[in-house]
């Protein structure tokens, strides 16, 4: 049988659907796998084998009894740490929370336990999901599994790191400037920041309202598309939520690119910021072959890089700031350094300053969205550097910046990272593929049709 | 007040001003740092641009029934 540890969501459900797998096996595999490797990778925070256990032997016997719940059923995932998940701490890996004990599941959470999911355990973060990679807190941060001296991106490092370790074949995280989409990048694996509103973020620990979504990690696009089709729909009790017909991402993925318009978004990565030669040559090759596969590919222009990342950090900061101010005149010590800093960058910021900021929001969401009456998706980079060395604070300041994801939270727009290549030092390269609002499924299709055409999701890192 | 002007000095009585008066010399450094950092962000936000119609993204919405 296949490695257990490289199964697809899609290949593990056919599996165990058909009781050629047992989610115990296939849990305890997944186990021994963590047990093994993640001292020296720390994608969990939080390991739970028991409460793994636990979860497979019920979907076990409930697929035993013909009570098949879907194809999540008995499929191992983890979450961020910043999402509840009821009896366990959820601390944002911060000093400041780390005996805030949840009282209830998060929707995610919940949906998740519904569809008969095997938890695995809770993810790392950076701090409050801003500040990282930091060793100054009570855990230590995530590494990249392709290269442990390497930063995995984040915030949700943990997500990342452990779905492209092989750990767990799907994670939750959260992207409020490019979260999910950073991890995925820098660890070679698929990361979608869906519309906002698509995904409920109630049991989630806020960074700035009006710009967090919650969004699945996984190592192949279909699987990313199963996992936004159990975890999308309406919740009342999240105010930010959208009643809008949501699901059937997975079901719409084969219809291939042909005839398809792609605009590229050239400049975010050639003018705006000049992306690393390999970065800007793995996008290229990526968008000759969506080509070759029959898209027309037109470049497009929108507004320039800086910004979007200005208006998308005076918000953020801003509504960071709102929530921390009263931990921040407490106990500013039991924070690290790193979200410390980028939160208090919100302590000064104008009430106009802001307002601008959300005026400008809307202004350039509205002509990015006008775009879309001439193309399908948009593709751009992602990071523009590949992933630098994570005990290289200097290295780490030069490229936290350096990315053109935030500009997709400010325009709320679904916005996928997929993996392009390795460069030539073995580390994984990503781009995005970004869709007009609830365009899931079109962004899902192209993705789709370019990994097929590819080999870059059968690549894993081999951990020592 | 321009960034260039903006001081260790400056940083330390606003902190006090807004109440965060525990942070120690490291932490007023960081909020140095930080509060440049949001300064030169607000200079790149083209807020030339908007007119009196342009509304925040989020304005105050009733639903029906409410």
């Amino acid at each position: 049988m296949t490695d257990l540890a490289w199964l697809t969501v899609a290949e593990a459900a056919e599996l165990l659907r058909g009781r050629k797998l047992s989610p115990v096996e296939y849990a305890k595999a997944l186990i021994a796998r963590v047990e093994r490797h993640d001292g020296k990778l720390n994608a969990f925070l939080r390991f739970t084998p028991d409460l793994a256990l636990e979860d497979a032997r019920r979907a076990e016997a409930e697929i035993a009894r013909g009570a098949w719940r879907g194809p999540l059923h008995g499929v191992p995932y983890g979450l961020k740490d910043i999402v509840d998940y009821a009896g366990l701490p959820t601390t944002a890996h911060s000093k400041i929370l780390k005996d805030n004990v949840a009282k209830a599941d998060a929707c995610v959470a919940q949906k998740l336990k519904a569809a008969g999911g095997v938890f695995m355990g809770k993810l790392s973060t950076h701090e409050f999901a801003t500040g990282g990679p930091s060793f100054d807190l009570p855990w230590p941060p995530a590494r990249n599994p392709w290269n442990r001296d390497h930063f995995c991106g984040g915030s949700s490092s943990g997500a990342g790191a452990a779905t492209a370790a092989g750990f767990v074949p799907m994670a939750i995280g959260t992207d409020t400037g490019g979260s999910v989409r950073n991890p995925a990048s820098m660890c070679g694996i698929a990361g979608m920041k869906a519309t906002y509103g698509l995904v409920s973020r109630r049991g989630v620990l806020p960074l700035a309202y009006s710009l967090d979504h919650v969004g699945p990690l996984t190592r192949a696009v279909r699987d990313n598309a199963l996992l936004l089709d159990l975890i999308a729909g309406h919740d009342p009790l999240d105010p930010g939520s959208v009643a809008h017909a949501a699901g059937g991402y997975s079901a719409q993925l084969d219809r291939g690119v042909k005839g398809l318009r792609i605009g590229v978004i050239r400049h975010f990565y050639t003018r705006d910021m000049k992306a690393d030669p390999e970065v800007a040559a793995g996008i290229e090759a990526a968008v000759a072959k969506l080509a070759e596969l029959g898209a027309e590919v037109r470049e497009i222009q929108t507004a320039p890089l800086g910004e979007y990342n200005a208006c998308n950090r005076t918000i953020l900061t801003s509504e960071a700031f709102a929530l921390h101010e009263k931990w921040l005149r407490e106990r500013p010590q039991d924070y690290g350094a790193l979200a410390r800093e980028r939160i208090m960058a919100g302590a000064f910021v104008r009430a106009a300053d802001y307002i601008n900021a959300t005026r400008l929001r809307r202004k350039m969401a509205d002509a990015f969205h006008a775009l879309f009456s001439g193309i399908d998706v948009a593709v751009t980079a992602s990071s523009m550097d590949p992933p630098c060395r994570i005990d290289d604070p200097k290295a780490i300041e030069h490229t936290y910046g350096r990315q053109a994801r935030a500009a997709f939270n400010i325009t709320g727009g679904p916005a996928l990272s997929v993996p392009v290549g390795f460069n030539k030092a073995g580390l994984p390269l990503g781009m995005q593929i970004v869709g007009k609002p609830y365009g899931e499924a079109m962004v899902y299709r192209v993705a789709h049709a370019y990994e097929q055409a590819t080999d870059w999701v059968k690549r894993h890192p081999p951990l020592a | 007040m321009s960034d260039d002007n903006l001081s260790l000095d400056d940083i330390r009585k606003m902190a006090a001003e807004t109440g965060l008066t525990r942070l120690t010399e490291p932490h007023l450094q960081e909020l140095l740092r930080a509060t440049r950092t949001a300064r030169a962000r607000r200079a790149a936000l083209p807020i030339g641009s908007l007119t009196p119609a342009d509304e925040p993204a989020h304005v105050f919405r009733l639903e029906a029934g409410k």
